[in-house]
C-alpha cells in the first residue's frame, strides 16, 4: 500500500466535476478554489468542528485539479506529489509564520506550482515562450481590427452547448497549448481566482508583467476557442 | 481630447483585459465602452473574450478524492497537519 493512502484517482480530462463530500461544504458553492481554501482556513482557525477534515479534502482536490489544469492530467506519481505538496505547505507555513489565510493560499499555490513543474515531464512539444499581443489575431489586426469585419461573435452560443463535456475538453486542450508561464498565470487568475497581485507573488514577477502576460494568454485562449466555437453559431 | 481622437481598435485591444477586470481608470473605461458600442469587430472580440473567461471560471477537471480516513494518513502528514492546526490556532506547543 502506498504510504500516502488517500486513494486518489485522476481522470485525465474525460469528466469534469469535482466530487466532494457535500457535508460541511455548504456556503462554498460558487466560490473560487482560492476562496474555498481561505474560508476553510478561517474555519480551522476558529476551531470549527470537522474543519481540519474538510480542509484536507478541499486542499487535495484543489491541488490535484490545479495539477491537471497546468500539466494536463499527465502527472506522474500524483499521490507522491500530493503528499510532498501538503507536507511542504504545512512545514513552510510554520517556518515562514504564515497565519493569514491570504498569505497561506499564495504559499499553497507556490508550493503546488513548484511541485507541478518538478514532476512534469517535458513534453516533446513545448510551445514557444513568447506570445504576441494579438493573441492569435491575424497579423496586423491589432493595429487595424476594424478592417477585419468577419471577427465572429460566438458569445451568443447557448451555455448548455458551450459547457458540454466535449467542449470542456476543448478548453483543456487549448489551455495546454499555451506556453507554461502564460498557462500558469491564466489558471491562477481566471480559474483559481487569485488577484493579479497574488498571481505576481506566486510567479515571482512584477504585477505589471503578470497583467501583460495574462492579457496575452487570454487573447490566445480566446483565439483557440474561436476556432472550435465559430462553427457552432 | 487628442487621446480620444486617437482612440481606436488597437487601444481597445490593448486594454481589454483591464476593461474586463475593471482595472483601468474611469476615462479609459468610458472610451472603451464607447468604442465597443460603435465598432462591431471590437464588440465581438469583447464578448467572446468575456465568454472565454466565463468558461475558464467554470472549468473544473474531475478529481475524485475518496473519503480520508484518519488511519490512512501517513504519520508524517498527520504530524504536520496537527502542528499546522495548532500553529494557526495560536497554540504554543506542537
Ligand atoms: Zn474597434
Amino acid at each position: 500500500m502506498s504510504p500516502f493512502a488517500f486513494k486518489v484517482k485522476i481522470y485525465p480530462s474525460l469528466c469534469f466535476y469535482i466530487i466532494i463530500n457535500a457535508k460541511g461544504m455548504k456556503g462554498l458553492q460558487g466560490k473560487t478554489p482560492k476562496e474555498r481554501i481561505e474560508r476553510l482556513l478561517v474555519d480551522i482557525r476558529e476551531n470549527k468542528t470537522g474543519a481540519v477534515e474538510r480542509f484536507l479534502k478541499e486542499i487535495q482536490s484543489t491541488v490535484l485539479a490545479f495539477g491537471i489544469k497546468v500539466c494536463g492530467g499527465h502527472m506522474e506519481d500524483a499521490k507522491d506529489t500530493m503528499q510532498e505538496v501538503l507536507i511542504q505547505f504545512f512545514r513552510g507555513a510554520r517556518r515562514l509564520r504564515f497565519k493569514d489565510p491570504k498569505a497561506l493560499t499564495v504559499w499553497l499555490y507556490k508550493v503546488a506550482k513548484n511541485a507541478c513543474l518538478m514532476s512534469r515531464r517535458r513534453g516533446k512539444y513545448e510551445p514557444g515562450e513568447l506570445l504576441s499581443i494579438n493573441g492569435g489575431l491575424r497579423e496586423g489586426d491589432g493595429a487595424n481590427i476594424s478592417k477585419q469585419m468577419d471577427l465572429p461573435d460566438w458569445s451568443g452560443v447557448p451555455d448548455r452547448i458551450l459547457f458540454e463535456k466535449e467542449k470542456k475538453q476543448i478548453v483543456q486542450r487549448a489551455l495546454l497549448e499555451l506556453p507554461l508561464d502564460y498557462r500558469l498565470i491564466l489558471v491562477l487568475r481566471d480559474m483559481e481566482g487569485l488577484s493579479t497581485r497574488e498571481v505576481s507573488e506566486v510567479m515571482g514577477i512584477s504585477e505589471s508583467n503578470a497583467k501583460v502576460k495574462l492579457h496575452r494568454a487570454r487573447l490566445y485562449l480566446r483565439d483557440k476557442l474561436s476556432k472550435h466555437f465559430n462553427g457552432l453559431m | 481630447m487628442r487621446r480620444e481622437e486617437r482612440f481606436g481598435c488597437s487601444e481597445t485591444l490593448n486594454y481589454l483585459s483591464g476593461y474586463l477586470d475593471k482595472d483601468i481608470d474611469g476615462s479609459l473605461y468610458n472610451m472603451i465602452s464607447k468604442h465597443i458600442r460603435s465598432c462591431k469587430p471590437c464588440r465581438s472580440l469583447f464578448k467572446t473574450l468575456k465568454k472565454t473567461l466565463d468558461l475558464c471560471r467554470k472549468f473544473k477537471p474531475k478529481v475524485e478524492v475518496a473519503e480520508v480516513k484518519e488511519e490512512e494518513l501517513s504519520k508524517t502528514l498527520k504530524r504536520e497537519l496537527e502542528a499546522f492546526r495548532r500553529f494557526i490556532q495560536g497554540q504554543k506547543k506542537c
